[in-house]
């Protein structure tokens, strides 16, 4: 199930009491909420699009909440993705036919009010943009240019730069999604991977992952975690753009938000997943937690 | 005659009387994912003096069960071994273990049991200031010392 998480806490502080109006005592409240977004598979992959309240229980730092404030369907207007191309000379060449067929199995799809397609290659020193939002009608030739750059790849810099360019937008009404082509091999980032991912799952980008090597390595390994760990998926080449393009889209289509309030085990990194409450068949997927910047 | 017709009826439904007492409930408020615990065979092996098995490398669910009177850490054996984290969880207990059945197939799934606490104790916990929580959390210190 691939489930966002959205935001965030919305206020916290502790109980009031004040008097505006003269012989009126009037009693203020805040609350620690947090929104989560995400969205639920079968054991079969197949989105589940009837999802009900008592079917899961969040574990948020331990402690599992099943007394929620509100459950719908997330209602996205608009879908920013940015692809993160590895432009590298050893990855490169292999990508040029699956980004075409992301390109345009993004662009044609009914369904979605409205998208922004981005391109970001990565080689040398520096992430760069080839197009921004308006990627849909450019020749994928065009945007693979092959790195001649000494094989500097500064991946986890690169992730940092396109949740950055991605939460530029700041739009509620947006699911961010960010696909990356890659080995996952990184040579010269400022940046730790660490950083990387805390960079995402602070903008609320999910990432899907596409592993361009044949067998298990470091870097595919970083990938799958990376995926998980914002709530996207991870494919290897052999599985094609077009999964990955279609995952994007159904993850679009069939999400869920919940809100809750904070369970009180303090300020710091709150760890949060969820999980089944009758049908261990169905898989949930999320951002891996949030940060409570205050305990109550 | 009557009396040993009827023998087997009366030990049949005191047998169904017994097992249906023995089956308890109880409500699932915590879990998490910790190192899994070595095998029995890895404890004797500690025991006699051989090499520690520190860890597997595996992590294995651990569960916090409230029930009315006595609240359980428990924790699966295998990574996978997981439960559904209903309002409600109907279990047994059995030597040192938690019976569970996890799905509809009859089959119950055996979690051992880590640690365990009076009620009482454990509300008197949940009251407790946030420092002093910590320690009385620790139903297993090893086990969930890390909780707050």
């Amino acid at each position: 199930m691939l489930c966002t998480f959205v935001s965030s806490l919305l206020a916290q502080a502790p109980e009031q009491i004040s008097a505006e109006t003269p012989g009126v005592t009037t009693f203020h409240t805040q609350t620690s909420e947090v929104q989560l977004t995400f969205s639920a598979t079968d054991q079969n992959d197949r989105v589940i699009g009837n999802l009900t309240a008592s079917d899961f229980a969040v574990v948020d730092k331990d402690l599992i909440v099943r007394n929620f404030r509100s459950f719908t369907r997330a209602e996205y207007t608009r879908l920013d993705v940015a692809i993160l191309l590895d432009n590298s000379d050893s990855v490169a060449p292999r990508l040029h036919n699956e980004l075409a067929q992301m390109l345009n199995l993004i662009a044609e799809t009914s369904g979605v009010p409205e998208e922004s397609i981005s391109v970001i290659s990565f080689h040398g020193a520096q992430p760069k943009v080839i197009c921004r939002g308006n990627c849909r009608n450019t020749n994928p030739a065009n945007l693979i240019m092959v790195s001649s750059q000494g094989g500097m790849t500064p991946l986890y810099d690169s992730l940092s730069f396109a949740a950055d360019l991605l939460a530029r937008s700041n739009d509620v009404k947006a699911r961010r999604a960010l696909i990356l082509l890659s080995d996952g091999e990184d040579t010269v980032s400022r940046n730790s991977a660490g950083e990387a991912v805390e960079d995402l799952v602070a903008n609320d980008v999910q990432v899907y992952t596409l592993d361009v090597n044949s067998s298990a390595t470091r870097g595919g390994m970083f990938m799958r975690k990376l995926a998980v760990a914002t709530g996207g998926r991870s494919f290897r080449l052999n599985d094609g753009a077009g999964k990955v393009a279609d995952a994007v889209l159904a993850d679009f289509h069939a999400s869920y938000q919940v809100t809750y309030r904070v369970p009180a085990s303090g300020a710091g990194f709150h760890e949060v997943r969820i999980q089944p409450t009758h049908n261990l068949n169905l898989n949930f997927r999320c951002r891996q937690g949030y940060v409570e910047p205050s305990g109550r | 005659m009557k009396r040993i017709v009827l023998l087997p009826i009366l030990i049949a439904s005191l047998s169904a009387v017994l097992v249906a007492q023995s089956s308890q409930q109880g409500s699932i408020v915590r879990m998490r994912m910790t190192d899994c615990m070595p095998t029995e065979h890895g404890f004797m092996t500690m025991m006699s003096g051989g090499a520690v098995q520190a860890s597997t490398g595996m992590l294995c669910p651990e569960y916090v069960m409230v029930t009315g009177n006595v609240v359980y850490a428990i924790s699966g054996k295998t990574s996978d071994e997981l439960l559904p984290l209903a309002e409600a969880t109907n279990f047994r207990l059995q030597k040192n273990e938690m019976l569970i059945h996890v799905d509809d197939s009859g089959k119950e799934s055996h979690f051992r049991i880590k640690a365990m606490i009076t009620r009482a104790e454990w509300d008197r916990s949940q009251s407790a200031p946030a420092t002093q929580m910590a320690q009385a959390h620790s139903l297993d210190t090893t086990a969930l010392r890390d909780q707050q």
